[in-house]
């Protein structure tokens, strides 16, 4: 559809998430035991943090949650009976999501419905309306303006202008929640785009060149480079970029209970990971460089290859969350040509 | 529409027919569909394999698709394959599939086929061989070179004992040497790994395909003396690649080799492909 | 003069030019951040640094490298680990050369606001706890210095945070973890970050028999942490590392807190403390306390 553009009010956004609640199973960002930012359920608007702050956590688990029941099984006698979780019926809204987390359900959905169709992830992901919140500054290690990852498939933005908010309405979801709230939005009649534009360029998300998408040149030909082994050894090896990131979507399936009773699941899984290859008899990939690298090379190289776009919006979770700060961006430049200098100017012999 | 209870995840149950000890390590089971009928597949393919409360497990599908049910030879290596060994008829175990590609089997017709095994690595061929067998007049000489660190480790022994007895099929087993040139005494076959077999024997490239699976530094070191040293070209080479795999639906993202889902694009693949891959293995 | 930052480059420069090392770990600044890299004789030494966010125990790099010559730089935090390192025999000290240098007392990255002024002045209400706790802050065994030597204040008594979870009744204090347990999403990095976890196949990626559930739920993830911590139990050195790794901000490293009171306080024993520290489970002395077994 094309996009519609409105005016909503900076006091009525309360009111929103308000009504919202009565049609919708509402995720809005909020604080945890902690004071961490997460996406949660808060029960009033009190509780909601709508800012454009990212939490730790992206918003994926939302479409995929990091442990969710594949099959229920039971043996009784001879017999066993197994099923899958029984459908619940819910439309979530995910309230004053970051774009870079709402655009990244468009990437990763190429992988879900490719060939086979991912019930799960794609029934929860077809329930899901994208209420997206753009940033009003570039944050710690993002990167998103040297990404040109397409947004048009997350079904509301408000744009945080001078006085209230302009929201660009881009699908028929978004539509749906305007219609339903309309009392709250007003029309807006001047020109949204260059809005947008001027809003962006001062945030500083509008998109620079070189994009990393041009890296991928230089990275098919840097699979064998020597320094992927001095630069990526400071890997440890933990979840921690591959949980947070809105984009990694890998994951591992296990049975859990009895012979009896129990369950078949899915958890998240990380390629950075030792176990993530390993074979009885065979790891291929032996050395902490080569899971990394297997990280990076699958979002600008590999990902792109098969499904087009890049499998990261620069949201930077995993430098700014990453125990030995290892910078993904940094990387591709390096390996990917568009810079000559190493990160920390670590270099391996010539 | 959240969570659909038929979803492609929830398997099917089957029974476990008859269990085959092959080595001291491996088992075949063969598995038969009361459920329904057994689904089509084609030589080459594979299914996700499990017992409740133990896991999964990916299992080429290790029987010709003309006979009932299906089989699966199961090396005794981790957690759900000992659980498997631990079966006894009648027991049910979850299936998933059939999944992944599958041999080109039509374009090997009229063609000289030389299969070469390595260890468990025979399973993945043994359909195929047998589906050419039942069909010998398609094709033109085929021979089979199966080789194992020691005797006892040879699979389907019996049918190894019914091909040595059949003309219409050549048959080189091999023993890995201990002391290079020594033989074993009393073994039957030859000591030798399998380059050196190729490079005696010499079976020319003409309008032969090769057919190998096994540990992968074997297949690498057969298809390295096919090419340099017997003039085959890396089209004539077919293989079967075993990864570490969860979904079998190419999602999980496991068994990924560069942009190449192994379950999807594979397990069966050129030689052509392979060397096109990133060199990650 | 020299800032320590000059001399620490000099001195890497010596080590490579000597042909006494074939790697140096130490930390670099750039991006904004100050990380652990690994340089090697072509590599540029101009980035390298020693700050108050040069919060990595680079021991945890160690086994990586095995069988190479290895410059370290090392502070108390990595001290204590080559200590304990050394006594379980984990560590080929004639390939290591330690890079010594003053510790100015690390920064709580969670007590950083943003643009945070002059980081050289911030006082110790910024500090990680662990600091406070500092035995000497001019690295021991140093085989090379660099920077001026500083003087080390009284060590801390006591774990603030250990003590304020210990007044919590016994439901609290359930109510409290389980909280905490509800965050952890199972990253490992924890463990991974601990240059005293080594272990080439850790319990939880065991499946024969399968120790621990995959499902990231509380119970699994205190069961994980539980394990984890007694694993460490006489041989943690509160180098705090599992806490600030942690992406939720789980303070992971109460739990082993609660064991290394419990080995000072019934056998005055600090882990890694000295070179000749010999680790406490391996150890039996004829007047050790028995009244806990009966």
């Amino acid at each position: 559809m094309a996009a519609e553009y409105y005016r909503l009010n900076k006091d009525k956004v309360g009111e929103l998430f308000e009504r919202a609640r009565a049609d919708y199973d509402v995720v809005a960002k909020t604080r945890d035991a902690n004071g961490n930012l997460v996406y949660g359920r808060p029960a009033t608007f009190d509780d909601v943090a709508f800012v454009d702050e990212q939490p730790p956590m992206s918003a994926k688990a939302f479409a995929l949650p990091q442990t969710e029941t594949l099959v229920r099984y039971e043996r009784e006698d001879e017999k066993i009976r197994a099923e899958g979780p029984e459908a619940e019926a819910r439309d979530v809204l995910l309230f004053g999501v970051n774009i870079c987390d709402a655009a990244a359900f468009d990437i990763i959905d190429h992988v879900f419905k490719w060939d086979y169709l991912d019930d799960p992830y794609l029934g929860r992901r077809a329930d899901a309306t994208l209420f997206a919140l753009a940033c009003a500054a570039v944050q710690q290690d993002c990167f998103c303006d040297r990404i040109s990852y397409a947004e048009d498939g997350v079904d509301t933005v408000a744009y945080p202008l001078e006085g209230y908010y302009l929201v660009k309405v881009q699908t028929e979801k978004g539509r749906k929640l305007v219609e339903r709230y309309h009392d709250l939005f007003d029309a807006e009649d001047g020109d949204a785009e260059a809005a947008i534009n001027t809003f962006r360029e001062k945030a500083g998300t509008a998109k620079k060149e070189p994009l990393l998408e041009s890296a991928r040149a230089g990275l098919e030909k840097a699979f064998e480079h020597a320094d992927w082994e001095i630069l990526a050894s400071t890997c440890i090896g933990c979840g921690i970029c591959t949980y947070t990131c809105p984009t990694c979507h890998c994951f591992d399936i296990q049975d859990e209970g009895s012979a009896i009773a129990g369950r078949r699941l899915r958890t998240w899984d990380h390629c950075t990971g030792r176990t993530f290859t390993a074979m009885p008899a065979h790891q291929p990939r032996d050395r902490q460089y080569k899971r990394y690298r297997q990280r990076l090379l699958h979002k600008f190289w590999y990902y792109p290859e098969r499904f087009g776009p890049l499998l990261c919006t620069g949201c930077g979770r995993c430098i700014t969350y990453c125990p030995v700060k290892i910078n993904i961006k940094e990387l591709v430049e390096y390996f990917g040509g568009l810079k000559d200098t190493p990160p920390g100017g670590a270099r391996h012999g010539k | 529409m959240v969570n659909n209870p038929e979803h492609l995840y929830v398997p099917r149950l089957v029974r476990v027919a008859a269990v085959v000890d092959e080595t001291p390590t491996t088992k075949t089971f063969q598995l038969a569909f009361e459920d329904g009928p057994r689904p089509d597949f084609k030589c080459g393919q594979f299914g996700e394999f499990g017992i409740y409360g133990v896991g999964e497990a990916t299992f080429c599908l290790a029987s010709p698709p003309s006979r009932d049910g299906l089989d699966i030879t199961v090396k005794d290596v981790g957690k759900v394959t000992r659980a498997f060994h631990n079966l006894n008829e009648g027991d049910l175990v979850t299936f998933r599939g059939p999944y992944g590609n599958w041999f080109p089997y039509d374009g090997f017709k009229g063609k000289k086929l030389l299969f070469i095994g390595g260890g468990i690595g025979q399973a993945p061929l043994r359909g195929l061989l047998w589906a050419c067998l039942e069909n010998r007049n398609d094709f033109d000489e085929v021979d089979l070179i199966y080789a194992t660190r020691e005797e006892c480790e040879l699979v389907y022994e019996r049918e190894l004992v019914e091909f040595e007895g059949r003309d219409d099929i050549g048959v080189t087993l091999a023993l890995d040497p201990v002391c290079p040139g020594e033989p074993i005494p009393g073994w039957r076959g030859r000591t030798s790994f399998v380059p050196p077999i190729l490079e005696e024997d010499r079976p020319s490239p003409e309008n032969r395909v090769v057919i190998t699976c096994g540990p992968p530094i074997m297949i690498k070191l057969v298809a390295n003396s096919l090419l340099e040293k017997l003039g085959y070209a890396p089209g004539q080479i077919w293989t079967t690649l075993e990864m570490r795999m969860k979904c079998g639906l190419g999602k999980c993202g496991r068994c990924n080799i560069g942009s190449t889902y192994v379950c999807k694009d594979g397990p069966v693949f050129n030689y052509e492909q392979i060397l096109s891959f990133p060199q990650e293995f | 003069m020299a800032t320590i930052r000059e001399e620490l480059q000099a001195a890497v420069k010596k080590l490579f030019d000597d042909d006494k090392i074939d790697y140096f770990v130490g930390y670099a600044e750039d991006y904004g951040h100050t990380f652990p890299a690994i340089l090697t004789k072509d590599s540029d030494p101009s980035r390298l640094t020693f700050d108050r966010k040069s919060y990595d125990n680079l021991a945890n790099f160690l086994p990586e490298l095995r069988g190479s010559r290895v410059g370290l730089i090392c502070k108390q935090c990595e001290v204590r680990t080559l200590n304990v390192l050394a006594a379980e025999e984990q560590v080929e000290r004639d390939k290591l050369v330690v890079v010594g240098v003053p510790c100015p007392a690390m920064l709580d990255p969670r007590k950083l606001t943003e643009g945070a002024a002059d980081l050289d002045s911030l006082d110790e209400s910024y500090w990680q706890e662990k600091c406070r706790r500092c035995l000497e802050r001019n690295t021991p065994l140093a085989d090379v210095f660099v920077g001026e030597r500083v003087s080390t204040p009284t060590p801390a008594e006591g774990w603030p945070l250990l003590e304020e979870v210990e007044k919590m009744s016994a439901e609290e204090r359930l109510a409290w973890w389980r909280r905490q347990m509800s965050l952890c999403i199972r990253c490992y990095a924890c463990r991974l970050a601990c240059p005293l976890c080594y272990c080439h196949q850790c319990f939880v990626e065991d499946n024969k028999p399968q120790w621990i559930d995959k499902s990231v739920a509380p119970e699994n993830n205190l069961h994980y942490h539980i394990i984890r911590a007694v694993h460490l139990a006489g041989r943690c050195i509160e180098c705090q590392e599992c806490s600030r790794v942690c992406p939720v901000g789980i303070p992971v490293d109460v739990l082993n807190n609660v064991l290394s009171r419990d080995f000072a306080e019934r056998f005055g024993y600090v882990s890694g403390e000295t070179a000749e520290t010999q680790p406490a489970l391996t150890r039996y002395e004829r007047d050790d306390k028995e009244d806990f077994i009966l």
